[in-house]
């Protein structure tokens, strides 16, 4: 059994967020008032640098995130179905995102992950012990690991440098200096074992849904082109297109994610793989109190989890 | 008296504060560096690397690096204003983060910049790092300011 959990609301989100800056480096980085929505704004505004992404595709990822939570019964954002929801949630709009206070340009209040108190908890077994558990158990077919350093600065920027993806051509990023801060070299190489474990060579078509790690509006942008689920820099273009929308192609996060559900930060991984899991039984209708949240007949997911600034990152394929 | 929130469940104010002897350990010199004017950073001649912050050891080849010193010229690789941040710097908001690319090193280094117009910075802009009279022997001490 895989127990998951953590209360934030025991102090306040200034004192929260320096509790978790002090996960960060303490030498460099937190004395100078350096924090998670710091960095992240920091990476987010290279990558708007580096590839034209923009506020606005941003907040298609809030709205499509904090609005998919509306139906799911746990979400903190969603008084409707969740008593202990907060009490200004509810469905967004790309305005509501805009026009919200600004915490770390270019990130805004709605661009940012919930702080939230919650569990969750995953039984793994045995193929053998799984059958006589459950009619339909989910099978874990491919895990994979990166890690890069602490400090975002530290990575190196090299030109070509990027790890391709089966589906990918080396030619595509000849010019782009990579990792440096606008991309996670971790999650490349967590879904490059992932992918290779599960016999995955393209992503986009070969999975039907995915959970992953919205800290931030940017770092699912940015997460979209280390999974490979487009190429590096056209990951704003993805949330354009609608391709990850309920409706799209893949939908990503339909439980809301760490925006629009929830991010009791110990719970959270795990969270993620009780989404999908329900996803492949075909129950999340069920266990939402809502089928808008089921993705039809999804056969394969995926789920990531993002640690620091992308220093360790994880990636899991689950499958019906 | 104890403050008290709620009687059921009871919850109570319960402040606590905590003292550290933090040690900066093989990277000390950066600091007492400080104390002549000098910005120092570790360079690893094996890979032909500059570290800043400094590395000990070279995160590459493992062997040792050595000390020098840089010039503390350079360009905002990107920036950030905050508006929010760790109860700790509530006051100083709001404030300005930028990595900067410095000259004759390879890392980016994380600094706040001190100016009078933020409106005016944008990446590329030149800057040079400055280094405070009284050291208070932490990262805070140094922060860049334009230099166009």
């Amino acid at each position: 059994m895989v127990i998951g959990f953590e209360k934030m609301s025991e102090v306040s989100t200034a004192k929260g967020n320096e509790f978790i800056a002090l996960a960060s480096d303490t030498d460099w980085d937190f004395p100078i008032g350096g924090f998670y929505s710091g960095y992240y704004a920091l990476m987010a505004r290279r990558h708007m640098e580096e590839f034209g992404t923009t506020e606005e595709q941003m907040a298609l990822v809030a709205v499509k995130n904090r609005n998919n939570a509306q139906n799911n019964k746990f979400a903190q954002t969603n008084p409707k179905m969740n008593p202990f929801g907060m009490r200004d949630g509810g469905k967004i709009t790309v305005d509501d995102v805009l026009k919200s206070p600004y915490v770390a340009y270019p990130l805004k209040r709605l661009d940012i992950c919930l702080m939230s108190d919650g569990a969750a908890v995953a039984i793994l077994a045995s193929e053998e012990k799984a059958k006589k558990i459950t009619d339909t158990p989910i099978w874990i077919t491919g895990t994979g690991a990166g890690t890069d350093a602490m400090r975002a600065g530290d990575r190196p920027r090299t030109k070509g440098g990027v790890p391709v993806l089966p589906h990918e051509k080396k030619s595509w990023y000849e010019n782009l200096e990579y990792p440096g801060v606008h991309s996670f070299r971790a999650g490349r190489e967590a879904a490059r074992q992932a992918y290779k474990m599960a016999n995955i060579t393209n992503p986009l078509k070969q999975l039907d849904v995915v959970e992953l790690h919205d800290a931030y509006t940017s770092s699912e942008i940015q997460t979209y082109e280390d999974l490979g689920l487009t190429r590096y820099g056209q990951g704003g273009k993805l949330i354009e297109e609608g391709v990850t929308t309920m409706d799209g192609d893949l939908p990503v996060n339909p439980s809301g994610g760490l925006i629009g559900a929830m991010h009791a930060v110990g719970a959270t991984g795990i969270m993620q793989a009780v989404e999908v899991f329900w996803q492949l039984q075909g129950t999340s209708g069920k266990h939402h109190g809502s089928e808008k949240i089921q993705v039809k007949n999804a056969e394969r997911g995926l789920i990531h989890s993002h640690a620091g600034t992308g220093t360790y990152v994880t990636v899991s394929i689950m499958e019906r | 008296m104890t403050e008290v929130y709620s009687i059921d469940p009871l919850i109570i104010k319960n402040p606590y504060e905590i003292v550290y002897k933090h040690s900066y350990g093989k990277t000390s010199r950066f600091f007492t560096s400080l104390s002549t004017g000098k910005l120092m950073a570790t360079r690893c001649e094996k890979c032909n690397v500059t570290f800043l912050p400094p590395r000990a050891d070279c995160p590459y080849c493992l062997s040792e690096t050595k000390w020098i010193e840089i010039s503390g010229k350079g360009k905002i690789h990107t920036v950030t204003t905050l508006y929010f941040s760790g109860e700790k710097f509530l006051k100083d908001l709001p404030f300005q983060l930028v990595y900067v690319e410095l000259e004759g090193v390879d890392t980016l280094f994380l600094t706040r910049l001190k100016t009078n117009d933020m409106k005016k910075v944008k990446v590329g802009m030149k800057i040079r790092m400055k280094i405070a009279r009284d050291l208070e022997w932490r990262a805070s001490d140094v922060w860049a300011e334009p230099d166009e």
